[in-house]
């Protein structure tokens, strides 16, 4: 419950952000760390193999890998719709690779991230 | 930064790689320092004491980490051509695609125009391919990862993926 809050209010800013007109590349970013949380949340704690991971350090362990984010975009794929990991994928990529672009993220995108977070949230709390 | 034309990349990838091998052999001495230490131990089992077993050791170890990390960009760069081509395949094209084969974590960028990342049904068949791929490397080279990213080619700076590592890039031509 605790991460779905923080998860919650990460994307309140990031729609905040996207009605100020101004910062759309922290609108991406914001709504990438937002979908961290729901990700984990929905998913964790989970087996993998043999290990119980409760966190993503264990996941981390568990597929013997060096990056978190790496650990957590194979944990998405792994557990989660493959349209919807694409898309949580997406997140991650922008928010990464937006610093080898040299202008200003434009509207359209930052209202594509706050699409795919919300594709991602109604998947992780679907009923 | 390598640039050039599609039709002659595996060439050209090839003599970028053969060029990074020396850096992979320097950064792999200084990097596996603990090596030395490994072979020291190595040799003093030897019972003539001569020092040429800690050398045949060491090089082994080097000749073995370079030809590992060849057979890894190798694999990087054909697993790149195998997206573009699906991707041309379904209608898509990119424009560019960059490569850091840094051994522990070779990255590669797929440059692509904005409309199609803005492009739900792209993207969800791009990165289901690089999902794809990325488990093919992976049963070769665990726990070694590769990391496809795709990135829009509107404004993209390349002297900012070069600071970073993507020594090799190729521009897509059809």
């Amino acid at each position: 419950m605790k991460r779905r809050i923080h998860g919650e209010r990460n994307r309140d800013l990031s729609q905040s952000l996207v009605k100020g007109n101004k910062y759309f590349d922290w609108v991406i970013t914001t709504a990438f760390y937002s979908s961290i949380h729901f990700v984990e949340d929905s998913i964790l704690p989970t087996n993998i193999g043999s290990i119980h991971c409760k966190n993503i350090n264990d996941v981390k362990q568990a597929y013997r890998m060096s990056g978190r984010h790496q650990a957590r975009e194979r944990l998405v794929f792994d557990n989660l719709n493959l349209k919807i990991a694409a898309k949580y994928k997406w997140l991650d990529d922008n928010s990464r690779n937006s610093r080898y672009v040299t202008y200003k993220i434009k509207r359209q995108e930052a209202e594509k991230a706050l699409q795919y977070l919300d594709e991602i949230y109604s998947e992780c709390y679907k009923k | 930064m390598s640039t050039i034309a599609s039709k002659t990349g595996t060439e050209l990838f090839g003599k970028y790689i053969t060029k990074y091998k020396d850096q992979v052999k320097t950064e792999s001495v200084e990097e596996y320092y603990h090596v030395d230490v490994v072979a020291e131990a190595y040799t003093q089992g030897f019972s003539d004491g001569k020092n040429s077993g800690k050398k045949a050791f060491l090089d082994e170890i080097l000749k073995n980490k370079v030809e590992k990390f060849v057979q890894k960009a190798n694999q990087v760069y054909i697993l790149s051509q195998n997206l573009i081509s699906y991707l041309a395949k379904e209608g898509y094209r990119a424009h560019a695609f960059y490569i850091n084969p840094f051994p522990s974590c070779p990255k590669v960028v797929l440059a692509v125009s904005n409309d199609l990342l803005l492009n739900d049904k792209f993207v969800e068949l791009a990165y289901s391919k690089i999902h794809e791929n990325r488990n093919i490397f992976d049963k070769l080279f665990a726990p070694t990862v590769l990391d496809i990213s795709l990135v829009s080619s509107e404004n993209l700076d390349p002297a900012l993926l070069k600071e970073d590592g993507f020594g090799y890039k190729e521009i897509l031509k059809f």
